[in-house]
């Protein structure tokens, strides 16, 4: 049964007219399905549906509804398309803002960048921008996520991302309905001349409303962004291989696919210093091997059939070696002829050693590091999981970072509550050829209490060790909810700017997300300095994990 | 099977939307899969949403209402989300088995849109929802075909019910009879015997509707006696691979689509293809034909826990991942027509996009059938076709009226229809 009164419902419709606006339980429910391991992973149906759902169809259509909430002080929140475990209202009877009427999409390919609204797909930017020689970041989320919700909310870093860079980095201009329902335009956008930065005089608005993370809905509403494309020597249609689901993308002359691996993190760390200063590949990618297991194989039934009888391929092996995932890109023959020259110099100075792929696998995989299509494909072993400080720092990292999350998955993977494979499921690249992103980033079935909370287990202890250890493993970049109070005074107290953020631009806390810092500290984050200094002692190990399952019920 | 028994496979649904979306599209304007989410807007009108709906029911969280009847029945049961599923998911969710068992429960709560009563009714009494069992055989007329029921053939020449009933697909079937007979193959129809097969109730949710009419069929196919089933209708085709199986039942012959078994005779040498044309021709792969018609094969089995974590089907189950449809036949046989440029639509074969023409929806929400045509004929003419081709009646009569009323610069052919314009006929 719906929360809002009729009162609001009318004045919704009278704004977007009754087809815009839907209240019917079913429809709610399909608003409150959280379908991926997270916070409440082992419920499908959270039992926090919204009040109503509206489709607006434009910017002021978005401020009207924002300012009618904010007349009858009733939560919103803002959704793109609804993938991952934080799309849903943070209070059951918020307004779900549903941007999927507003796609609009128009490409500057003179100036690299699309304007582009929260409804356009990264598939859809990526085959428009292909046509004019350009391409998009992808984020792992793959295809169907929406680079605007990315780029202005929710992380932002991906596979590509050593040419396509990160979406904070990405995003120039933007347009934005303020928590109290202000049409706000950043950036030359604001000047009312082209979309084309985002930042004017004063302080850069990017930071203030996004950071490395994004306000996750907690700050208003995204309406319009400008968005970096990046130049594409590849064809201006993809050609695909293979069929459903084992889809690759025909590799052309002048694109060379590479599986290298080393036989340590100390000397892949080192190998890639050299290929990020040769700047001669166009992706680089680590997925875990078994993560490639599952891309190349159909069914999870057949992954573990493969992976029994020894079946898997080199390249989805646990004893593949350390190592990247590479596409070389060029314009010319000469030039992929002197990028691959450089490629085998280094490979052979570093003691690399090239992992035999097949034909099928290379385009399978270099669809992958392009558009991500097959990661949401690896990720249906579980549904559930958990992950570690994601590090955006020095390639000098990597070695202690794999080893220290490894060892904080020993104990969980003892206690069967990670998928055995393989404590190895290290994702990893680079941002514009030098920040260094890596999560290692176990799974487990989503409906099993114990593992669900023995994976977020291990994701606290993985930030924890990052807090402890003051910064040389570098940055957790997850600090959704109270995440924030908990280990934003590590990091610069990032928490108290956050706050005073969400506080000052949202007086009176209707930006319903949960996700992002609330006006308060909770009592969590309020007794976190004391018991985060028992809580990780083998001693409090029951009760840390007590927690986790009530935290996941 | 019913609701309750989807509930593991429904919980493993992500909201991902990928059953929304071709897995890497060429456009932005053709990149939707989901005729239903287009028309609807709201996620419950997808596939994933529906999901949700039938989940909703089995947690006595969604209560009936025009919306939900709505979200659920506009929709064509194409099976394109099915497929895009397990694109992403494998054999998680198996998307297209829990929407049978929502409508299965559904209508049986009677809840089902009203103008399936009528379609209910004529079905039972007169074996097909498009006109009178005796008005059947209307098109044969005048031909001389061996009524399979009275006497014994090799092949049994199934007609289904659009082709039937439209008299515009009258000229196809009496091609195709024309083909069979120059080639020598010693066929028959049943006539005014023949009943609907079933699909479309079944598509509707009224199982045992759909178990009856399968069932006469079947007898009818067993008393012929023929070792070869022919059907000229894409959605029996379907019906027979992918519906019987999940009724529990098998056909004991042969069972070929009219492309197929022309293109046998084509390559056997047993008929020649003599056509021209310099048309730009693009073929519209219809549901039915295409990932609908890859064979369900029925599995009694359980989930088990592997490497401590891992669901998995225990004993391995065949999963459909809508490539074993009938894709290449019908484009060999196009390509045979001397002249003709072939050209493909962004989205073909298992990411073929539904023409709104399928499951009857067309009946309860014509303006959401007219949508799915229109973005179809819109991508015909995007890449550069001057004729559509389709090789389900269905599609064919759909996407031509729809064509017409947008007066659009694009002829829609059955593909036995456009061969017949061609060469007049076949030589053998
Ligand atoms: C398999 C998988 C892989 C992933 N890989 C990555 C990865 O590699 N890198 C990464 O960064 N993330 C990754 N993610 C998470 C991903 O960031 C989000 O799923 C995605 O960015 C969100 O896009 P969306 O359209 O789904 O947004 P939604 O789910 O609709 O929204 C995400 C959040 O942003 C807010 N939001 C959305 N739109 C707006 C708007 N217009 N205005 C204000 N707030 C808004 C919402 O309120 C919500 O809190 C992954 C998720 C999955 C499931
Ligand atoms: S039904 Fe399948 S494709 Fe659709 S949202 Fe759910 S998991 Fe994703
Ligand atoms: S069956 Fe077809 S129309 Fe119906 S929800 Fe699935 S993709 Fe959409």
């Amino acid at each position: 049964m719906t929360l809002l009164s009729t009162e609001v419902f009318n004045e919704l419709c009278t704004i977007l007219g009754a087809a815009y606006v839907n209240r019917d339980d079913n429809f709610l429910a399909s608003h409150d399905w959280v379908g991926i391991g997270g916070s409440s992973a082992t419920k499908t149906l959270l039992g926090n549906p919204p009040g109503a759902i509206v489709l607006p169809s434009s910017t002021e259509e978005v401020a009207a509804v924002v300012k009618t909430c904010v007349k009858h002080g009733i939560k919103f929140k803002a959704h793109s398309t609804g993938y991952g475990n934080l799309a849903g209202v943070g209070t059951a009877g918020s307004v779900c803002i549903d941007l999927r009427r507003m796609n609009r999409l128009q490409i500057d390919a003179a100036n690299q960048m699309a304007i582009l609204e929260p409804y356009v797909t990264a598939g859809q930017l990526l085959a428009e921008a292909r046509k004019v020689g350009l391409f998009c970041h992808v984020i792992g989320a793959g295809p169907v996520h929406s680079p605007l919700a990315s780029a202005t909310s929710f992380c932002g870093v991906g596979l590509p991302g050593n040419f396509t860079s990160n979406n904070a980095r990405n995003l120039l201009s933007l347009e934005w309905v303020t928590p109290m329902g202000e049409i706000v335009r950043i950036g030359s956008a604001g000047s009312g001349e082209d979309w084309f930065t985002g930042e004017g005089p004063g302080p850069g608005f990017r930071g203030i409303l996004r950071g490395v993370l994004g306000s996750l809905g907690g700050l208003g509403v995204f309406t319009k962004i400008g968005y970096k494309l990046h130049p594409w020597s590849g064809p201006q249609k993809m050609e695909l291989t293979g069929r459903n689901p084992l889809l690759g993308m025909r590799l052309p002359p002048n694109f060379k696919f590479h599986q290298v691996a080393w036989d340590s993190w100390e000397a892949m760390s080192a190998a890639t210093f050299e290929f990020n200063a040769a700047n001669i590949v166009t992706v680089m990618t680590r997925v875990p091997p078994d993560c490639i297991g599952l891309m190349l194989t159909q069914t999870n039934r057949e992954y573990y059939d493969s992976f029994k009888s020894g079946q898997l391929p080199p390249v989805a092996r646990s004893d593949a070696g350390y190592g990247w995932s590479m596409l070389l890109t060029a314009y010319s023959d000469e030039e992929i002829k002197y990028k691959e020259e450089v490629f085998d110099a280094i490979v052979h100075r570093t003691g690399g050693r090239e992992v035999p792929t097949t034909q099928e696998e290379q385009e399978l995989l270099a669809l992958t590091l392009t558009t991500s299509i097959h990661v949401g494909r690896s990720g249906r072993r579980g549904m559930g999981g958990g992950t570690s400080m994601g590090v955006l720092d020095s390639f000098a990292l990597l070695p202690k970072v794999a080893k220290l999350t490894e060892e904080l998955m020993e104990d969980p993977l003892a206690k069967g509550w990670m998928i055995n494979a393989h404590p190895d499921q290290n994702w990893m690249w680079p941002s514009e050829g030098r920040h260094f992103w890596t999560e290692n980033a176990p799974n487990c079935d989503r409906t099993d209490l114990e593992a669900t909370a023995g994976n977020m287990e291990y994701t606290l202890a993985s930030f924890n060790k990052a807090d402890q250890r003051g910064g040389d493993v570098g940055i957790s970049a997850f600090l959704i909810g109270d995440a924030a109070d908990l280990y934003g005074p590590g990091l610069g107290h990032v928490n108290d700017w956050m706050r005073k953020t969400k506080n000052a631009f949202d007086p009176q806390n209707l930006s319903d997300s949960k996700a992002y810092i609330q006006p308060e500290m909770t009592t969590v984050a309020k007794v976190w300095p004391l018991a985060k200094k028992f809580l990780f002692r083998p001693a409090f190990k029951s009760v840390l994990h007590n927690a986790m399952k009530r935290l996941v019920t | 099977m019913s609701l309750q028994d989807r509930r593991e496979h429904m919980e493993r649904c992500t909201r991902c939307s990928q059953c929304k979306w071709v897995p890497i599209p060429a456009s932005k304007q053709f990149s939707s899969i989901c005729p239903s989410i287009e028309y609807g807007s709201f996620h419950a009108y997808s596939g994933g949403g529906k999901n949700i709906t039938a989940y909703a029911m089995l947690e006595n969280k969604a209560s009936y209402s025009g919306d939900l009847v709505r979200s659920v029945y506009a929709c064509t049961m194409c099976g394109a989300c099915d497929t895009m599923c397990k694109f992403l998911q494998g054999e998680n969710v198996d998307l297209l088995s829990n929407l049978y068992e929502l409508r299965a429960r559904i209508a049986s709560d009677g809840q089902a849109p009203k103008v399936y009563d009528d379609l209910r009714k004529q079905l039972r009494e007169e074996g097909t929802f498009l006109g009178k069992r005796h008005e059947r055989s209307r098109w044969a007329q005048g031909l001389s075909i061996k009524d399979i029921t009275q006497r014994p053939a090799d092949v049994f020449l199934h007609v289904g019910c659009n082709n039937a009933y439209d008299a515009s697909r009258w000229r196809e079937l009496t091609f195709i009879v024309s083909l069979l007979d120059k080639a020598g193959i010693d066929f028959g129809i049943a006539f005014d015997a023949e009943v609907n097969s079933g699909g479309v109730a079944f598509d509707l949710g009224f199982q045992e509707d759909a178990r009856q009419l399968a069932e006469q069929t079947l007898a009818l196919f067993r008393a012929s006696k023929a070792r070869t089933i022919v059907t000229c209708s894409a959605d029996s085709y379907a019906t027979f691979r992918n519906i019987y199986p999940r009724l529990g039942l098998s056909i004991e012959a042969d069972i070929l689509h009219v492309t197929q078994f022309v293109s046998s005779l084509v390559k056997e040498g047993r008929l020649k293809i003599d056509a021209r044309s310099s048309e730009t021709l693009t073929y519209h792969d219809a549901c039915r034909l295409g990932r609908l018609s890859e064979p369900f094969e029925p599995w009694n089995g359980s989930r088990i826990k592997v490497l401590e974590q891992l669901s998995v089907q225990d004993p391995p189950q065949r999963v459909r991942f809508g490539v074993g449809g009938h894709y290449e036949v019908p484009r060999d046989l196009l390509a045979q027509i001397r002249g003709a440029e072939i050209v493909e639509m962004e989205r073909n074969r298992e990411y073929s996009y539904c023409c709104g023409a399928g499951g009857a929806a067309s009946k309860a929400y014509p303006e959401f059938a007219q949508m799915a045509a229109a973005s179809r004929l819109d991508e015909a003419v995007a890449a550069g076709a001057t004729t559509l081709v389709t090789a389900s009646s269905t599609c064919t009569s759909h996407l031509a009226t729809v064509a017409e009323q947008r007066n659009m610069p694009l002829k829609v052919k059955g593909l036995f229809e456009l061969l017949a314009d061609l060469t007049g006929e076949m030589s053998s």
